[in-house]
C-alpha cells in the first residue's frame, strides 16, 4: 500500500499531484484531506490544501481468475512469429529475407517500418498471451520514425499489463523494440501503450508542469520532481521550455535524477 | 513460464538455436538461467542491466497469481 501527503493551493492540483508522485491515474487513489486552506473573509486565504492520497491495489492489480494463469505450454513458436504476414508488405515486392526468422530483414524501400510494426504487434500478441493475458493487440501508426501499438483493452486484465508505474508495459515495450528490429540497422522506435495509459500519463504531466510553474512563479521558490523517467522529464522540459519565468533542469544521476523547475531569476547549478 | 522465458529470449538474441533455459528450484523460488551464445549475452543484458531488468518484470507479472517467486539470470 503506497500513500503520499501533498500541499498544493487547490483540491484538484494536489489530486493531480499525488497521482503523479504515485504513478498512477487519479481514480486510482483514494484521497483524505488533511488540512485545509483557512478562509478569511470568505476568500481562500494562506494556507494550502494538504492530502494523503493513497494507492488503491485493487484496482490496478485486478487477481485473475485461475484458469487465466496456465499460459500455453506449446514450444514458443518465434520462427512463425517473426514471418511477416502477406498484409505486412505493402508493395507486392516479396520480401523473401522476413522468413528466416532472425536473419536481417530487407528493407522495403517504401515503407521499411510497416514490416517491423507488424513484426512487433505479433510479437507483443504473443508474449502477453504466453504471460496469460491474451489481449488483441493493433497497429495505431507507423511513421518513418515510430510504429506505434495499441493493446485491445476489451478487458479489466490491461491493468496488470501496464503495472505500477508503467513498468511491465515499458519492460514489454524495450523488448518488443530489441526483437521487431532484429536485425536491422537503425531500427525504429517502438512506442507500446495500452488503455491510453502513455497519452493519459503525458496529458498529466503537462498539467503539472504548469500547475507547478505558477507555484514557483507565485512562491519564488523551485520545485522537485523526483521518480520519473528521462521520457517523462523531457515532457516536462519541453512543455515549460517557452516560459520565460521558470527554467527547467535536471540534476542527480541514475534513479536518483531529479528534475527542477526553478525561477528564471534564481542561481541555477547547471542547465 | 519457461516457454515465456524461452520465447523472450529467443525473440531478443542474434543466436536463437543457441538459446537454453533451465528452471531450478531454490526453495520457494525459481530461477531461470539462461545460457546464450557469447555475442548475444550483451544483448541479453543491455545497457545497465535495463533487458534482463525487463525480463524479470514480464516474468513477473506472468507469474502473479502462482505460487512462489520467479526470476531470471543471464549465464555467462
Amino acid at each position: 500500500m503506497h500513500s503520499v501527503e501533498i500541499s498544493a493551493k487547490t483540491l484538484e492540483e494536489a489530486r493531480k499531484a499525488a497521482a503523479f508522485q504515485l504513478g498512477v491515474s487519479e481514480d486510482e487513489i483514494d484521497v483524505e484531506i488533511l488540512e485545509e486552506p483557512r478562509k478569511i473573509l470568505g476568500v481562500i486565504g494562506s494556507g494550502q490544501y494538504r492530502i494523503r492520497a493513497t494507492y488503491m491495489e485493487s484496482k490496478a492489480e485486478v487477481i485473475t481468475p485461475a484458469e487465466e494463469t496456465e499460459a500455453p505450454d506449446e514450444e514458443a513458436p518465434v520462427a512463425e512469429t517473426l514471418i511477416a504476414p502477406p498484409e505486412a508488405q505493402p508493395t507486392a515486392e516479396p520480401a523473401p529475407a522476413a522468413v528466416s526468422p532472425p536473419s536481417p530483414v530487407t528493407e522495403q524501400p517504401d515503407d521499411p517500418n510497416s514490416l517491423v510494426a507488424e513484426r512487433a504487434r505479433q510479437i507483443t500478441e504473443d508474449i502477453i498471451s504466453l504471460m496469460g493475458i491474451p489481449q488483441r493487440v493493433t497497429i495505431a501508426n507507423v511513421s518513418p520514425e515510430q510504429v506505434e501499438l495499441t493493446i485491445e483493452d476489451d478487458d479489466e486484465q490491461v491493468g496488470l499489463l501496464i503495472g505500477r508505474h508503467g513498468a511491465t508495459l515499458d519492460a514489454l515495450q524495450l523488448i518488443v523494440a530489441i526483437a521487431a528490429n532484429c536485425g536491422i540497422q537503425d531500427g525504429c522506435r517502438v512506442i507500446l501503450d495500452a488503455h491510453d495509459y502513455r497519452q493519459r500519463r503525458a496529458d498529466m504531466l503537462r498539467d503539472m508542469a504548469h500547475s507547478l510553474a505558477i507555484q514557483v512563479k507565485q512562491t519564488g521558490r523551485e520545485e522537485v520532481l523526483t521518480d520519473l523517467k528521462s521520457y517523462e522529464r523531457r515532457i516536462i522540459h519541453l512543455e515549460l521550455r517557452d516560459d520565460p519565468d521558470v527554467e527547467t533542469y535536471s540534476a542527480g544521476e541514475g534513479r536518483d535524477r531529479q528534475l527542477i523547475i526553478a525561477p528564471t531569476s534564481s542561481p541555477s547549478y547547471d542547465s | 513460464m519457461q516457454a515465456l522465458v524461452e520465447y523472450l529470449v529467443k525473440a531478443i538474441v542474434e543466436n536463437p538455436e543457441a538459446v537454453t533455459v533451465t528452471a531450478v528450484n531454490q526453495g520457494q523460488m525459481t530461477v531461470y538461467e539462461v545460457a546464450v551464445a557469447d555475442d548475444d549475452i550483451g544483448r541479453v543484458i543491455g545497457r545497465h542491466g535495463r533487458t534482463a531488468e525487463a525480463l524479470r518484470t514480464i516474468l513477473k507479472t506472468a507469474n502473479r497469481n502462482r505460487q512462489g517467486e520467479v526470476t531470471i539470470e543471464i549465464l555467462s
